[in-house]
């Protein structure tokens, strides 16, 4: 029975603003912690510390859009009482489990994503890096639990009907003994690590297009790009897993979302173009490619939108629109990607183009999960449990719901503006300058001795430094050491007892463990921090000529690289000959995986 | 200042059995805006005001702010006053509209919260404030128990508990995870509170202090002896681990080298088996695995792109 609401077209656009707004947000419920966990990981295997910034600043913006997540879910989570609650009453019982679940999940994650965010510098390193653990599960196990409801809604089971009411239910098999939703989660999880991937990515590629080249700058691109770049081209395959279950258990989503108006054998695809109520008119056709991409069959039946009446039918246009932007975009980004993992492994630099196009990427990615939330969603219309109960029969019936529209759309401008305001405050907090620079103290007190420009200073050789310059280096360096609170980095080497024992130096040379400045430069493999430590000297100037051509001033050069052929050398941090050096040559000695 | 006003009309709205059970059926306005559970979220207000002063008192005194301390002393006297007069005004407004809280266990449950208060009221005087923070909640909580005492079995208007149940598989399955979900919320909220209690997340001014002193590793131990010697046991557990560091580096770049080979063996194999199983299979434990294909996939080609050194 219909509920007597005047604004039902209202409340479905409230609720799918709602989820607009939230699922993006998701995204980075998802694939963030992941990333962060990651760059913490690296600093604690390198002991880098341009990793550690990488983390501390990423998850003051993890954090950050989790509070924001908090709020939206919030709302999300009352309006499906609120807008729709003959369903929650009908087949809350079905359902009910998944948001328990997630609530727990949520409440695990709000408790570690926050001793996560403050415990830097007061929690033991391991400790620390753990308790990112449990974010990272529960932003999986959050959205997993929320679209088994998503899943169950599209292909409800798990209970009888008696009365319009779900009774006989069997809350975990429904939820999670249901084909389609597992489709629908994984295609989800890639998307997460898509979008947060590309806009993170977006964002630091936009930076290097505006010249900040810094080597924190190139560390965090790489690892956002990577994420998003190995899995867009894999969701191509994931997209083909859910829209054959689509197939199978919503013959007529899939119908609305490929504009097919009668049952028919070896049906075709076809791109762009409109659906006028009857056919696709002024596409691109392909003849049998549907039934091939929707069955594995050129010649399969695939069925139409005929088999249910007018009224039973979803907005066949908005649905095809939708899928085909995600199905667009999609391509384009898991092209990206592979252009990118191309480059990446062939060591290539990226071109200009390139970098344009992921600044591109970051909002398309968040274009095609809505547009793909679309689909699914409105491909399920007119049907709130697909085939069970309508939307006009679960609306609420009462009468001020644009009053609720109004109030939301306003809610979430200003929270759009908060975001805006807080993620630039971040963006401005200047980084810690051991992350970018080399500290300046050490060097400076190393160009003043003589010392150091001995040709034995090869790093991985004697590991280091002698006499007089060794010790006013080891001052300078500690007092570097003391501009930031050591406590982590020690943790760090401590987490590793094995290695502290064994590394006796080599070859009756003085231990450089011995030699070295405490704290900051703690874990830091050998090569990289003589590096830092080493003043712009003759080996120096001998070893970028020498290696020119191969690795030194590669960044310097920029030529090929982040300028156009033919363009003037342009160095990428000004004049300053050591950061220049230091972007490249510290990346190139950074110890690879397999240690 | 909205949000428990709003909540307590809400509560106050259902236990004067203003809200009839139905799709929107109840009054939107008067049903919550009515003197009952109007009276009923100033209680809410006073109740927040209330339990935050009395804890925020706590608060204080561990961070050693002793005016802060007596500011939240005085607030949390008018707070429970306050609270105590609006609680009584509530039970004869209620008694009035319909619920019933002076009889049964729902006046027992009103009498310990009366004493509780009146407790925490003489503790707070006293300047106990870590055992005023328990009698507090009590207090409170025996309201909110009370409340539930005197409406049962009703829910709604003409609904009961029993009525509104969901089926037994549901309440079952609902029991299952929350204990399941309590098991590892319990133990999570027991580790926040530790660290919060013991100052491990306040701020970093305080612990500056722990932090700093890094004594100079070169003035205490001599060139050539090794990490043992070392007299500071923190710095001289890392004294190895660039030693390690510098053994090791060409390993790692041999193993690197070397690890990539196998790595993208690896993806490849991931990609192979989850595009085939996926694509191809019909079987969920072949959707799974195909899953877990793609996800090895996904997982090495990070692990070969985003840990290559160069930019």
């Amino acid at each position: 029975m219909d509920v007597n609401q005047h604004y039902l077209f209202q409340a479905r656009q409230m609720q799918a603003l709602s989820l607009a707004v939230h699922i993006p947000l998701v995204c980075f419920g998802i694939a963030f912690p992941v990333l962060v966990l990651f760059a913490e990981w690296r600093y604690l295997r390198t002991g880098d510390p341009l990793y550690l910034a990488l983390a501390r600043r990423w998850s003051r913006i993890m954090l950050a859009l989790f509070a924001v997540g908090v709020v939206t879910g919030t709302i999300l989570s009352f309006e499906l009482g609120l807008l729709w609650p003959v369903w929650m009453q009908d087949f809350g019982n079905v359902f009910g489990l998944g948001f328990t679940l997630e609530g727990f999940s949520f409440f695990l994650e709000a408790i570690f994503i926050g001793i996560y965010a403050y415990g830097w510098d007061r929690l033991p390193a391991r400790a620390h890096f753990l308790s990112g653990f449990p974010v990272a599960i529960a932003g999986v196990a959050g959205s997993l639990f929320v679209i088994s409801v998503n899943g169950w809604m599209n292909h409800p089971s798990g209970f009888t009907l008696v009365d319009g009411r779900a009774a006989d239910v069997h809350p975990w098999s429904a939820l999670f003994a249901n084909p389609m939703f597992w489709s629908e989660y994984v295609h989800m999880y890639f998307a997460a690590y898509i979008v947060c991937g590309f806009l993170l990515a977006g964002a630091y590629a936009w930076a290097l297009l505006r010249g900040r080249r810094g080597r924190y700058e190139r560390t965090a691109l790489g690892i956002s790009l990577a994420a998003a770049s190995a899995a867009a081209p894999l969701q191509v395959i994931v997209g083909d897993w859910a829209a054959r279950d689509v197939a199978t258990y919503q013959p007529v989503k899939l119908a609305a979302m490929e504009g097919l108006a009668t049952t028919t054998r070896g049906a075709a695809e076809h791109l762009l173009g409109w659906y006028n109520g009857h056919a696709v008119v002024w596409g691109v056709e392909i003849p049998r490619l549907l039934s091939l991409l929707a069955f594995h069959n050129p010649n399969a039946v695939v069925r139409g939108l005929n088999i249910v009446p007018l009224a039973d039918q979803p907005p066949v246009n908005v649905v095809r629109f939708s899928f085909q932007t995600m199905v667009g975009i999609g391509t384009l980004l898991a092209l990206l990607g592979l252009v990118y993992l191309y480059l990446r492994l062939r060591k290539r630099g990226l071109p200009r183009l390139v970098l344009w196009a992921v600044v591109a990427a970051g909002p398309l990615s968040v274009v095609a999960l809505i547009a793909g939330w679309i689909t699914t969603e409105v491909g399920r219309q007119p049907w709130i449990v697909y085939d069970v109960q309508r939307v006009s029969q679960a609306v609420t019936g009462a009468s001020d719901i644009p009053v609720g529209y109004g109030t939301l759309s306003v809610v979430y401008l200003a929270l759009a503006g908060i975001v805006f305001i807080i993620l630039r405050r971040l963006a401005r907090i200047p980084l810690p300058p051991e992350a970018v620079d080399p500290p300046e103290p050490a060097s400076a007190a190393a160009v003043s001795s003589g010392g150091l420009r001995s040709r034995r200073l090869h790093p991985r050789r004697d590991g280091g430094v002698h006499g007089a310059g060794r010790r006013r280096l080891r001052r300078g360096a500690v007092d570097a050491a003391h501009r930031r609170p050591a406590r982590r980095v020690r943790r760090t080497a401590g987490a590793r007892p094995g290695q502290a024992r064994d590394g006796a130096g080599l070859g009756g040379q003085p231990r450089l463990a011995d030699l070295r400045a405490r704290g900051l430069l703690d874990g830091v493999p050998g090569g990289i921090r003589l590096d830092h430590l080493h003043p712009r000297g003759a080996a120096a100037d001998r070893r970028d000529r020498d290696h020119l051509p191969r690795c030194g001033l590669r960044a310097a050069r920029g030529r090929g690289h982040l300028a156009r052929r033919g363009e003037p050398a342009r160095p990428l941090l000004g004049a300053h000959p050591v950061r220049a050096r230091h972007g490249g040559r510290g990346d190139r000695r950074r110890p690879g995986p397999g240690r | 200042v909205l949000t428990p006003f709003a909540l307590g009309t809400a509560v106050g709205a259902i236990a004067v059995g203003r809200v009839p059970v139905g799709n929107a059926a109840g009054n939107q306005l008067t049903s919550w805006l009515s003197p009952a559970p109007v009276l009923v979220g100033a209680l809410a207000v006073a109740f927040s005001g209330y339990l935050a002063a009395v804890y925020l008192a706590a608060d204080s005194v561990r961070y050693g702010e002793a005016a802060l301390a007596a500011g939240f002393r005085r607030r949390a006297l008018v707070a429970g006053v306050v609270s105590g007069g609006l609680a009584l005004a509530g039970l004869l407004v209620m008694r009035g509209a319909g619920l019933n809280l002076t009889h049964g266990a729902a006046l027992a449950l009103v009498c310990v919260s009366g004493a509780a208060g009146l407790a925490t009221l003489a503790l707070c005087w006293a300047s106990r404030f870590g055992l005023a923070r328990l009698t507090a909640a009590l207090a409170v909580a025996a309201v909110v128990v009370g409340w539930a005492a005197a409406q049962a079995p009703r829910l709604l208007p003409g609904m009961t508990v029993t009525q509104a149940a969901a089926g037994t598989s549901t309440l079952v399955a609902l029991v299952i995870a929350v204990g399941c979900g309590l098991v590892v919320l319990v133990p999570s909220l027991a580790l926040l509170y530790a660290l919060f209690l013991r100052g491990r997340l306040d701020t970093p001014e305080s612990h500056a202090a722990g932090a700093a002193p890094v004594a100079p590793p070169g003035e205490t131990a001599r060139p050539g002896t090794g990490a043992a010697s070392t007299p500071i046991p923190g710095p001289g557990a890392t004294a190895g681990m660039p030693g390690g560091a510098v053994r090791s580096t060409g390993v790692r770049d041999a193993g690197a080298r070397l690890g990539a080979v196998p790595l993208s063996a690896l993806a490849l194999t991931g990609l192979v088996a989850g595009a085939g199983l996926l694509v191809f299979a019909d079987a969920p434990w072949a959707h799974a695995l195909g899953v877990a294909g793609l996800v090895l996939c996904a997982v090495t080609v990070f692990a070969l792109t985003a840990m290559r050194p160069g930019d």
